[in-house]
C-alpha cells in the first residue's frame, strides 16, 4: 500500500517535471520565433560563434540530406530586379 | 538534436550565416528556417556544389538567372558568391509567378510552418512537407539555439534609404 503510494508520487513528480520542462521549452521557442533581429545583432551573434571546439569529424564533407528542389528559379524574370546590396554587377541590371 | 548536427550547423553559421541574414533582411523569412534548409541542401556547406561553385541548393542554370556567372558541365549554376545564391533563393520565393506567396510562406508563424509552406508552394515535388521538415529540423533547432535570431528586420535598408534621401536634399 505504502509502496504503491510512493511509486505513484514519484511517477507524478516525474510527469509534472517533464511537463513543466516541455511547457518552458515551448514558451522559449515561441519567444525565439517571434523575435525580430537587426542585421547588426545578426553580425554580432555570428561573430561570437566559437568554432574552436568543433571536432575534426564534423568538418568532413557530407552528402546533402534534403532532396534537391524540383522547382527551379531558372525561368525567373530578373529584368526588373535591382539589389542595392549586391556584391557585383550581376544584380545591377 | 545531436552534438554532431549542432557542430556542423555552428560551422555553417560561422561561414555563411551573415550572407543569409543579409539576403533575407526585411523579407519575412525566418533565419533559422533558411539556415536549416540550406544546411540540408548543401551538406552543411560541404558539398562540392557549395564549396566549388557557391551553389547551395542544387540550382540549375538558366539564361537570365541573375547572380549566376555560368554553369558546370552537368548544368548546375555557378555563383560568384554564396550571397548571390541565397538571393536567388529569396527571389524565387518572392516571385509573383510562383505559388509561395499563395501558400502562406510569408504569413507563417514559425520557421517550421514556413518550411512546410515552401514545400506546399511547390519547391520540391518528391516529398511531403512533414517529411521534408523532419530532414532539416535538427539544423533549424541548432540554428535557433546557437544564434537566437528570428526574422531579420529591414532597419538597415530603411537607414540606407533615409541616408540617400538626406543626401539628395
Amino acid at each position: 500500500m505504502n509502496k504503491k503510494y510512493i511509486y505513484t508520487l514519484v511517477a507524478l513528480s516525474i510527469a509534472s517535471g517533464l511537463g513543466g520542462y516541455w511547457i518552458y521549452n515551448r514558451i522559449r521557442i515561441a519567444k525565439l520565433n517571434a523575435k525580430v533581429s537587426t542585421l547588426n545583432e545578426a553580425e554580432e551573434a555570428i561573430k561570437n560563434i566559437d568554432t574552436s571546439d568543433i571536432p575534426p569529424e564534423a568538418r568532413e564533407p557530407v552528402e546533402p540530406s534534403l532532396p534537391m528542389p524540383t522547382d527551379q528559379p531558372a525561368q525567373l524574370d530578373d529584368s526588373k530586379y535591382i539589389d542595392d546590396n549586391s556584391t557585383d554587377e550581376y544584380y545591377s541590371k | 538534436m545531436s552534438e554532431y548536427t549542432k557542430a556542423r550547423t555552428k560551422l555553417f553559421l560561422k561561414n555563411y550565416g551573415l550572407d543569409i541574414a543579409r539576403a533575407i533582411q526585411g523579407t519575412g523569412l525566418y533565419f533559422a528556417g533558411v539556415v536549416g534548409q540550406k544546411c540540408g541542401e548543401s551538406g552543411y556547406g560541404t558539398s562540392r556544389l557549395a564549396v566549388e561553385y557557391n551553389n547551395f541548393g542544387g540550382l540549375i542554370y538558366g539564361a537570365g538567372l541573375a547572380g549566376a556567372i555560368g554553369k558546370t558541365s552537368k548544368g548546375w549554376a555557378i555563383f560568384k558568391t554564396p550571397y548571390d545564391c541565397f538571393m536567388v533563393y529569396v527571389r524565387q520565393l518572392q516571385s509573383p509567378t510562383k505559388d509561395y506567396i499563395k501558400s502562406g510562406v510569408f504569413k507563417s508563424n514559425s520557421p517550421e510552418e514556413q518550411i512546410k509552406n515552401i514545400i506546399k508552394g511547390g519547391y520540391c515535388a518528391n516529398t511531403t512537407p512533414e517529411a521534408y521538415l523532419r530532414l532539416c529540423q535538427g539544423a533549424v533547432n541548432a540554428s535557433r539555439e546557437i544564434c537566437g535570431l528570428g526574422k531579420i528586420d529591414d532597419l538597415q535598408a530603411s537607414l540606407a534609404i533615409l541616408k540617400s534621401t538626406t543626401n539628395t536634399l
